[in-house]
């Protein structure tokens, strides 16, 4: 009866440490991982061991619960339900979605980002997996079963050697417990990350051009200096005593009566060596901005015959 | 007895080796004492338009946007204020637009969003930029708000010189704070 009973815990052991080992290293295509946090309770609770197995992603079907690598960070997993599947071609992503979050991950996860389904969860036992990697956990769990067996290998050879054998009767069981101990520490933690969302509702904002409305559509500053204008109203714009001020407030006024049509273009220089395309409408001003625009840093804003600001353009910092 | 003190010799060594592996994967990874750590509690991320450097209204799922005239190639400002009222877990930021509406394609707006000081004066993080199509997905700010902290961001609305039409154009801008490990 004491051999059997012997055998049956050496065999309970054997297995339990080949489990360990299995799972810690995704043998056989299951892997477990320590689940962290608690965005997929009440499904998945705090400090569960779940177990997932592998399985392609063409496979997975919306609401599966799945571990993959967080496509923001390769270092972390993340165990979330499938919210979406979105297929392209042949190329299958997921949207996801913990079960007690308000919103879908900010992320959309790749098929090969895919480590595996879940398989089945163990509550609680992430705990003690955990505790075997905290420093009081790997002193209990691995460093002290380990100093008492080599302690008791030790009075072994001792004994042996003075000819009187001493049995070494916990050796068995401490050996294991170092085994499994040790095993807990190869356990990777994946995160069931909690989130929440804030919205900023019915933001609308209206396109309403004036009539007159102008924009500086392109400046050159660098040599030949030039300002186009833009027309984007339906209607012709008169020009006249519109003026084109710098940083410096040089002031340049159109005085020629100059119309810019609908959706037409314009381009306001000294003259036309300073601009060489014909084909453009050309207003001439008759000088640059005092000694010229700055290269690296300066504006221009455009103000109609009244002086109101129609539009401006800056460069540089 | 040679076998056996041999036997007692090769344990021990056995077991020297397998605790000096444990101690190192224990202790050599970072990612893997980080990960020891187990959260729990409540989350909660709330929201505000307050202009002022120290808000205490915040509001929960979700306030009123932002409405008003914009001129082609013109840009507005507006404040935005995120507060983390969760009990232990940190947020990242992140953010999308939802429910984009309207006569003025989402290209032609680009909005950009900058954690700035409280007073509003000074960037504390890179400005992250997209146009209405771009945060169509989710984009991360970059920021993470701490449990009971919160962070003010500058948003930009700006519209496309090229806009030749009138119009308006309407969208949701739904801010997501994920748990940092």
């Amino acid at each position: 009866m004491k051999k059997f009973i012997t055998f049956f815990t050496t065999t309970c052991l054997i297995i339990v440490v080949a489990v360990l080992i299995l799972l810690s290293y995704k043998i056989g295509g299951m892997q477990a991982f320590i689940i962290t946090s608690g965005s997929m309770e009440p499904t998945i609770s705090t400090g569960s061991l779940a177990v997932v197995h592998t399985m392609y992603p063409s496979l997975l079907k919306q609401n599966d619960i799945i571990t993959f690598i967080r496509p923001d960070n390769v270092h972390e997993s993340i165990t979330h339900r499938i919210y979406r599947i979105l297929k392209k071609g042949s190329l299958t992503t997921f949207q996801t979605k913990g079960d007690a979050n308000k919103n879908v991950d900010p992320w959309i996860v790749a098929g090969g980002g895919v480590i595996g389904k879940e398989f089945f969860t163990i509550p609680c036992l992430g705990y003690i997996f955990a505790f075997a990697k905290t420093s009081i956990g790997l002193m209990l769990l691995v460093a002290l079963p380990a100093l008492l067996l080599i302690y008791n290998e030790i009075l072994t050879i001792f004994g042996l050697l003075k000819n009187n054998q001493k049995t070494a009767n916990p050796t068995q069981t401490l050996l294991f417990l170092v085994l499994i101990g040790s095993s807990f520490l190869f356990f990777p933690s994946s995160f069931a990350l909690v989130s929440d969302a804030a919205t900023l509702t019915h933001n609308q904002f209206t396109v309403d051009i004036p009539s007159s409305h102008i924009v500086i559509s392109n400046i050159s500053y660098v040599g030949d200096e030039w300002v186009e204008l833009y027309n984007p109203t339906d209607n012709d714009v008169d020009l006249k005593d519109w003026t084109l001020t710098n940083n410096s407030g040089n002031v340049v006024i159109i005085h020629a009566n100059k119309f810019i049509a609908a959706k037409g273009f314009v381009v306001v220089t000294k003259d036309h060596s300073f601009f060489h395309k014909p084909e453009v409408d050309i207003i001439e001003t008759g000088h640059t901005f005092g000694n010229g625009l700055d290269d690296f840093k300066d504006s221009v804003i455009l103000k109609d015959a009244a002086g109101v600001e129609i539009d401006r353009m800056s460069w540089g910092q | 007895m040679k076998f056996k003190i041999i036997l007692s010799l090769v344990l021990i060594s056995v077991l020297s080796a397998t605790a000096f592996a444990a101690s190192r994967a224990a202790f050599s990874s970072q990612v893997t004492l980080a990960a020891n750590t187990f959260s729990t509690g409540t989350v909660d991320l709330q929201i505000s338009k307050s202009t002022s450097s120290a808000p205490t209204a915040f509001t929960d799922v979700s306030i009123a946007g932002f409405t008003g005239n914009i001129l082609p190639g013109a840009t507005v400002s507006q404040t935005v204020w995120l507060k983390n009222t969760s009990d232990a877990v940190d947020f990242l930021i992140a953010a999308q637009a939802a429910s984009v509406s309207g006569a003025i394609a989402p290209a032609d707006v680009t909005v950009t969003l900058t954690p700035v000081s409280n007073d509003g004066l000074t960037n504390t993080g890179s400005p992250v930029i997209g146009t209405l199509s771009d945060w169509e997905s989710v984009l991360s700010l970059g920021s993470t708000i701490a449990h009971g902290a919160k962070q003010r961001y500058k948003m930009d609305v700006s519209l496309s010189g090229s806009v030749t039409t009138t119009g308006s154009i309407s969208f949701d801008f739904v801010f997501t704070g994920t748990q940092t490990p």
